[in-house]
């Protein structure tokens, strides 16, 4: 860690300028500590989920297209092509496109906030530890002089690069606060009402394939109902599996629409405790979340 | 269906589910008292219902993701802002890499060592060029 390094840059340098130094220490030492860590933290955990929806709707789109045989089966000709049901699961196919595309545009934008908030200020600090490497090896300077010059690299780095990347998260966390508020609430909903009722929806229709098919021919063909049943219930199982997950991924959204609004709230205070403490219990809620995502998706 | 909005396609959807959940009831409550074309019938009806309510669905779906679409765009836009932002900061790093290959350069010139320079050299030509 690299606030760590501040009392040993501080020892031999009583000797010359004390005054100066310390400031000189102070500074590097302020610069390099105030990471908007909470920003970086709450990006990856927020990207992280987003990276879960593409999963839920290919299950959707799959769910649709079993739902469609189901009913080929119960009312068509004995025999129908793959292309019967994905023809009539197009509209959902497309649907289920455009709220990618959303997602995608905000999985981007975290993206890009997590690779600016957590932009290797880590790097920084080694590319100046090794000017201070080189300053050291090179003869026409003593050893106060190279380490007045490692610090003064390491605070000039981190004033550009920290000043800069705190005024463009300030920037786009203050612009972008209300797109993500909207696009959030929308899936959200989409995910909370109109997903959960696809698989209400096609679970309806496996409930109705399997029952039809039970009821006329149990009676002649008892080991073929046995096995229609389980392969029923395995089905509905993994349906109100699906519905738990949705509701989860529905709630973790929610939750990056607020962790976002607490960002805008301390936008001018990125390297507030008390903000990465309350994104630290968001991105908690969220690794929940995605735990219980994946286990059905 | 343009004139109606995402939260009465959720309502129709609704209705249609419950239609189709309600006469499946009635053909498997009144299994012995119906024919097998009434059966049938009944049961493409519910198939049918079952659609529509997955279309109006859709169509929420739809109109949701739709009224979203110009903040789609702007956080687009801001998107392709940050990374520009963290190419500058990389511009920051490369500026110091430099300076760094400038230091030793100028010490291994100060110290007069040949191998020193010339591995100096290489090593600033080999920043600048990065």
């Amino acid at each position: 860690m690299r606030c760590r390094s501040v009392p040993c840059a501080s020892r031999g340098r009583t000797r010359t300028r004390p005054n100066t130094l310390t400031l000189l220490i102070v500074l590097v030492g302020t610069a390099a500590c105030a990471r908007p860590v909470a920003v970086s933290r709450y990006a990856l955990s927020a990207r992280e989920v987003t990276a879960r929806l593409p999963r839920a709707t290919s299950a959707l789109a799959e769910s649709c297209r079993r739902a469609q045989s189901y009913r080929l089966r119960r009312t068509g000709p004995p025999w129908y092509e793959e292309d019967s049901t994905r023809a009539a699961c197009a509209g959902r196919d497309s649907a289920l496109r455009e709220v990618l595309r959303a997602n995608r545009a905000l999985a981007n934008y975290f993206g890009a906030l997590s690779a600016l908030a957590g932009s290797k200020t880590a790097e920084v600090g080694a590319r100046v530890d090794q000017l201070g490497d080189a300053a050291s090896s090179a003869g026409p300077f003593d050893g106060s002089q190279v380490r007045a010059i490692g610090a003064l690299a390491k605070f000039a780095a981190s004033r550009a690069t920290s000043g800069y990347q705190r005024s463009k998260l300030r920037e786009a966390i203050a612009s972008e606060n209300v797109n993500v508020q909207t696009i959030t609430v929308a899936i959200h909903q989409v995910i909370d009402r109109d997903f959960a009722s696809y698989v209400a929806g096609d679970d309806a229709a496996a409930t109705r394939f399997y029952r039809s098919v039970l009821t006329e021919g149990a009676g002649h063909e008892p080991l073929a109902a046995i096995i229609a049943r389980n392969d029923y219930d395995a089905r509905h199982e993994a349906s109100g599996a699906q519905a738990d997950a949705l509701r989860s991924l529905a709630r973790a959204i929610d939750a990056i629409g607020r962790g976002h609004q607490q960002l805008f709230d301390a936008r001018n205070h990125l390297g507030a405790k008390e903000l990465l403490n309350g994104i630290v219990g968001m991105a908690r809620e969220l690794d929940g979340a995605m735990a219980r995502i994946d286990k059905a998706f | 269906m343009p004139t109606v909005d995402a939260e009465q396609s959720r309502t129709i959807a609704r209705l249609y589910a419950e239609l189709a959940a309600t006469l499946s009831e009635y053909r498997f409550g009144h299994w012995t008292e119906l024919t097998k074309q009434q059966r049938a019938e009944l049961e493409s009806h519910e198939w049918t219902l079952l659609t529509y309510s997955s279309n109006m669905t859709t169509h929420a779906v739809r109109l949701s993701v739709a009224n979203v679409a110009d903040a789609v765009t702007d956080i687009t836009r801001a998107t392709k802002l940050l990374a520009a932002a963290g190419r500058r900061i990389a511009d920051v790093k490369r500026g110091l890499a430099l300076a760094s290959a400038a230091v030793t350069l100028g010490g291994a010139i100060a110290s007069g060592n040949a191998i020193a320079i010339a591995a100096a050299v290489s090593s600033a030509l080999d920043v600048a060029d990065g």
